[in-house]
């Protein structure tokens, strides 16, 4: 599909400049400077084009919970949020043990055609906790592997599992959090499994992704991690650095004011390398019975930009790279950046208008929020996936 | 009293106005070199740098003043354990004033609470070097006749060059364009991106000089040193990358301007020195004329 976008400021995590962008066939060809093609136009005066944002980190529920998300209302959230490309946790119904469930919604999400979809298969088969010979079974389409929702308890499936995953050439992505101390201390508990799996990850030369890191002690272990050469990558919500001392279910939980700046200064010295939305909608009844998590596709952005950008934490073209180039060069896409020959995904946003947070007015069908009501900056005013608008939030388009 | 310590200390009506005197005292000069008779300038240096001290020297001589100080704080043994704030008030006390190098940052700053007269800052550490800036703010104007709508290339060490930060800063400010060449490890500061951002200021990091010269106006070279890579491997892949030779510049435009705050290693090759491009000895030159004439008004003698 071809598309211009005409006089918008562009920014990605290395450039701000003005002019226009042109995508033919899906890629951008051209920007930067003044072009005149006969084709659908977007005029972008006054708006800022940024890459789509990329979310290594969602639950989209189907099969199984479809009552609290599905893939296409999963997709409508994640657009209207900026996202044109989510990796899904394993933990539906069906658990995401086998390649013909990751056929089953990746074919769901061609068939629908509004993001793309990456499918992480689980560590342990059907998250019994111990059994990895699935994972011998996995294609290239499958990059991540994770038990996202639990950790991983014994230490000896983890180091197997590691062991296996390196071999594969798969990335873990671990959820941290040890079953018996969290009834009682989640930091404890997100502390000592973080502290384990540095440890086998650096014994074992596995890649490992540490999911929603939340305290201090994790960032600073990671910190450490990587000054050491341990291949560790992580991730931080936009929950976790705008909240803090504040009791709303989510795992791990809403901490305290000094482990909130622990991970801004994360931020800023580049150890933490993306936010992921830990996206996990609920039914309003499944919320009251205390199912952990917030539907955060739909905030991502204003929530990041006002607590990172607007609060002088870092640069726009920093936040740029957390929502978009870095987890592109983790998934191995082609993605995240406006340059010639990437796929030309882009959002165009307004960053001094204000948007109050509405949850009956979310297209996910999860309503679970900790921000209703709340004001942040940053409006998105439309989603392009491949040159073809895929959210209209208010913009007008020449054909 | 005014001081110069930090290059945005000083206003754009006043950097203009400095500008323009610097170009009168290029145009007449016999026509100043009188005009600071009977006063001294006080050279500070606790860290040798001779081309700005002798910059520095020249430009008092030039308007008939005279010049004491110290090059290197080991040499006098009066200096050494003695306070900034004791050598300053002594040194002030002396002279009319003061032009101060320390390896510290933040040192001139300390001076300036206690001198008697102005301060200028000669570069503290990593922090400001205000003259450099001022020279190349200077060369700019002359070459290209403007400082706006410009495209500046900046490359080499963008992450720890404070003359690069203070120029960009400066130069943001008039509507121009910067292409920031660099590896990956040495990319402009973040907080120098917030500032871009926030004046509206276009930019574009790449890692290539020679994918970008054609479109430059202005590139501005800096040494990339061997110590700032993390790895052996990464400086021997990318050291060529930042050393502008004539093969490169035969991609560039007719009219480019090539500046250097000088000293160099090897990122200019010496064949580039005979291209009317190069303009980093022209700029050395109006270092002095524009430290005349931050001398002339920091005095007030004009």
């Amino acid at each position: 599909m071809d598309l211009l976008i005409k006089n918008c400021r562009i920014i990605d995590e290395s450039k701000d400049i003005f002019g226009d962008i042109y995508i033919e066939n899906g890629r951008i060809v051209d920007f930067g400077k003044s072009i005149d093609v006969n084709c659908k136009t977007i005029n972008g005066a006054n708006l800022i084009a940024l890459p789509s944002f990329i979310d290594m980190h969602a639950h989209f529920r189907e099969p199984g919970y479809s009552y609290k998300e599905d893939i296409e209302s999963g997709s409508r959230a994640a657009l209207k949020g900026g996202y044109t490309l989510v990796n899904l946790m394993a933990n539906t119904n069906p658990i995401v043990s086998s390649m013909d469930i990751v056929d089953y919604i990746l074919q769901k999400a061609k068939e629908l055609d509004l993001i793309d979809i990456h499918q992480t298969v689980s560590i342990t088969r059907d998250f019994d906790g111990k059994t990895i010979e699935h994972l011998d079974n996995i294609d290239g389409r499958v990059k991540f592997v994770s038990d996202d929702g639990k950790g991983i308890q014994s230490n000896r499936t983890m180091y197997e599992a590691m062991l296996k995953a390196k071999k594969k050439k798969l990335t873990l992505i671990l959820h941290e959090e040890d079953e018996e101390i969290s009834t009682f201390d989640s930091r404890l508990s997100e502390n000592i499994m973080t502290l384990r799996d540095l440890y086998l990850a650096k014994l074992t030369g596995a890649r490992i992704h540490l999911a929603h890191v939340s305290t201090k002690e994790s960032i600073d272990m990671i910190r450490r991690a990587k000054r050491e050469g341990v291949s560790v990558t992580c991730e931080v919500s936009p929950h976790h650095f705008s909240l803090y001392d504040l009791d709303y279910r989510v795992s791990p939980p809403i901490r305290r004011k000094n482990d909130v700046e622990a991970i801004l200064e994360g931020i800023r010295d580049q150890t933490v390398d993306i936010i992921a939305t830990d996206h996990a909608p609920h039914s309003l009844e499944d919320k009251k019975k205390g199912a952990p998590g917030i539907s955060g596709l739909e905030t991502s952005f204003s929530i990041s930009y006002t607590s990172l950008v607007k609060a002088k934490i870092i640069s726009i073209n920093q936040l740029s790279k957390l929502l978009s180039a870095q987890p592109a060069r983790l998934m191995g896409v082609k993605k995240g950046r406006i340059e010639k020959g990437f796929d030309g995904d882009l959002v165009l946003v307004d960053l001094d208008q204000k948007v109050k947070v509405d949850s009956s007015k979310f297209l996910s069908k999860g309503k679970n929020t900790p921000f209703d009501g709340m004001e942040f900056y940053g409006r998105i005013l439309a989603t392009i996936r491949r040159g073809q608008i895929k959210y209209n939030g208010g913009i007008e388009v020449d054909n | 009293m005014r001081h110069l310590i930090d290059p945005m200390d000083i206003s754009m009506t006043e950097l203009k106005d400095l500008l323009d005197l610097a170009e009168e005292i290029i145009k007449k000069k016999e026509d100043f070199n009188q005009v600071c008779k009977g006063k001294i300038l006080g050279t500070l240096f606790y860290e040798p740098s001779t081309r700005t001290r002798l910059s520095f020297e020249a430009a008092m001589l030039r308007l008939g003043g005279s010049v004491i100080g110290f090059s290197d704080a080991g040499v006098s043994s009066a200096i050494k354990g003695e306070s900034i704030p004791d050598t300053i008030r002594t040194v002030s006390s002396y002279v009319d004033i003061i032009a101060m190098r320390h390896p510290k940052e933040g040192a001139p700053k300390l001076a300036s609470y206690y001198s008697f007269v102005p301060i200028i800052n000669a570069g503290d550490g990593g922090h400001y070097h205000p003259t450099q800036t001022l020279t190349d703010i200077l060369t700019i104007r002359l070459k290209k006749g403007q400082l706006s709508n410009l495209t500046i290339g900046l490359c080499g060490d963008l992450k720890f060059g404070r003359t690069v930060h203070s120029l960009i800063k400066s130069m943001s400010s008039y509507g121009n364009k910067f292409i920031l060449i660099s590896p990956q490890e040495l990319q402009i500061p973040q907080y120098i991106k917030m500032e871009l951002f926030n004046k509206n200021s276009s930019f574009m990091e790449v890692e290539s000089l020679e994918d970008v010269i054609d479109k430059l106006d202005i590139l501005y070279m800096t040494r990339v040193q061997r110590e700032r890579f993390f790895n052996e491997e990464d400086y021997i892949r990318l050291k060529d990358s930042y050393i502008l030779d004539k093969e490169k510049l035969k991609l560039a435009r007719k009219d480019l301007c090539i500046l250097h705050p000088l000293p160099r290693v090897n990122e200019i090759s010496y064949e580039v020195d005979d291209d009317p491009r190069a303009c980093y000895f022209e700029q050395v030159k109006y270092g002095m004329y524009i430290r005349m004439a931050l001398i002339l008004r920091l005095l007030g003698v004009m």
